[in-house]
């Protein structure tokens, strides 16, 4: 059916997204880009497994889908309490020549 | 009926998956923390919400109370998220990247984090 080829279509797009948060996890100039990646990389998974459901139908991945999100905030949110214990000039937030 | 909300529900998700896909590409192309985590706060907020809309609707019996706690709580996480990314950011004096031209070969050029004054 066309409609569940397209649905498999936009979770396969989604791949390229949750390559492209792993993409900027390795190149990251700084802690917080690398965290941007985990960020990216975490919502979008979530959003596979909601498209996933829609196209199977399923009503049962909500929980694990409100669980992963949550955890997903609360990683970052440790990760800042941590980089906030670090001197300002330490070498994990020089930016180079940004890119 | 069935299939206008399969219809509907698919062009929904399209709508969302598009939104992520414009963060992901921002992640990307963008040169900064603060222009990546701008990204991710506005993009990604509206392609999430658009997909759990359209999960909603494209499934018959969907969970609706739970799907809108899923809505609330996005919207109250993501740009937090993306807040802190630049409050951290500014606080640690992470360098901010700034767009320098240059009159080169009668064109302007452009050239990426100019020093800082």
């Amino acid at each position: 059916m066309i409609v569940d080829l397209l649905k498999l279509l936009l979770c396969v797009l989604l791949f390229g997204s949750v390559a492209a948060g792993l993409w900027r996890l390795n190149r990251g100039p700084t802690t917080l880009d690398r965290l941007l990646g985990l960020d990216l990389t975490t919502i979008t998974i979530m959003s596979i497994v909601l498209v996933f459901s829609a196209l199977t139908g399923t009503v049962e991945f909500i929980e694990f889908v409100l669980l992963f999100s949550a955890l997903g905030f609360l990683t970052t949110v440790s990760y800042f309490y941590y980089l906030m214990q670090l001197p300002p000039e330490d070498e994990e937030f020089d930016a180079g020549d940004g890119r | 009926m069935s299939m206008v909300r399969e219809i509907a529900g698919l062009v929904v998700l399209a709508g969302g998956v598009f939104f992520v896909i414009v963060a992901a590409v921002g992640q990307i192309r963008l040169p900064d923390v603060f222009c990546r985590s701008h990204a991710i706060g506005k993009a990604m907020t509206l392609g999430v919400m658009l997909i759990v809309l359209g999960y909603g609707l494209s499934v018959p019996d969907a969970p609706w109370l739970k799907l809108i706690l899923l809505l609330i709580f996005q919207l109250m996480t993501i740009p937090v998220a993306s807040h802190l990314f630049c409050l951290i950011a500014y606080r640690k004096g992470v360098r901010r990247y700034r767009a320098k031209a240059v009159w080169e070969e009668g064109e302007w050029e452009r050239i990426g984090n100019a020093p800082q004054e």
